[in-house]
């Protein structure tokens, strides 16, 4: 389904630490490129406190779009580009094994088909919802969903404490969903 | 399996919202992070299913 092995090449193309990031909660921020046969896109991870690592990925057309995740590229390779967002998050986790994911499951907008779809489990949160359920098992993560709002948080079970950082991670959270 | 699912046509009626008044405002969310239970994770699945991290 979402097969890393057939991920794309990406490399590292921006590193900004603290204040540079211009957002609230970031302590780091790294993005990647990588380019599928049509077009090249830009995937975003964010680290937050405790080790939180948040994924993101649009068309690199759409970076300044604040719609950028809202919208479908129509190119059909939803795999593989998820793929080659694990293999960046696997990367991260074997340098640090304290490393938890999260990611949003944008609701899709195409004002050109009339389609806006609501934020409750959305399309995206229920395919990638899926994909970690196949490739991230229970001995490693602790898993948590928040449907209501489409977001999805994997907390590495080597922490100390998995439900405080829960807890931390609903109050960061209810920051961004303001 | 191979289906580009996102990709694919909105025929279900659910996943339509062609009215805007139908989207939520995100100053009225709260965050409610749930934890998923072993068997929620285990009936979901997909046979082809193979760990990347166990």
């Amino acid at each position: 389904m979402f097969d890393i092995d057939t991920s794309y090449h990406y490399c590292k193309v921006g590193d900004h630490s603290g204040l540079t990031t211009n957002r609230k909660y970031v302590e780091h921020l790294t993005i990647y490129s990588f380019r599928t046969e049509l077009y090249p896109y830009l995937i975003e991870v964010e680290r937050y406190p405790y080790n939180i690592y948040a994924l993101k990925f649009y068309r690199r057309l759409h970076k300044g779009n604040k719609e950028r995740f809202n919208l479908l590229s129509y190119e059909g390779k939803c795999s593989r580009i998820v793929g080659t967002c694990f293999s960046i998050f696997l990367d991260i986790y074997n340098k640090n094994p304290l490393a938890s994911f999260g990611f949003v499951g944008s609701n899709t907008i195409d004002k050109s088909k009339g389609i806006i779809e609501s934020k409750k489990e959305t399309k995206r949160f229920r395919i990638y919802r899926q994909a970690v359920f196949n490739y991230f098992g229970e001995q490693t993560f602790s898993h948590f969903a928040d449907r209501a709002n489409s977001v999805y948080l994997a907390i590495s079970n080597k922490n100390k404490s998995v439900h405080k950082i829960n807890d931390e991670a609903n109050k960061i959270l209810e920051y961004l969903l303001q | 399996m191979g289906i580009d699912k996102l990709s694919a046509p909105f025929n279900n009626k659910k996943d339509v919202y062609p009215n805007i008044s139908n989207v939520r405002l995100a100053t009225q969310v709260k965050s409610s992070l749930v934890k998923i239970s072993s068997d929620e994770i285990k009936s979901k699945r997909t046979p082809a299913y193979r760990y990347l991290l166990p």
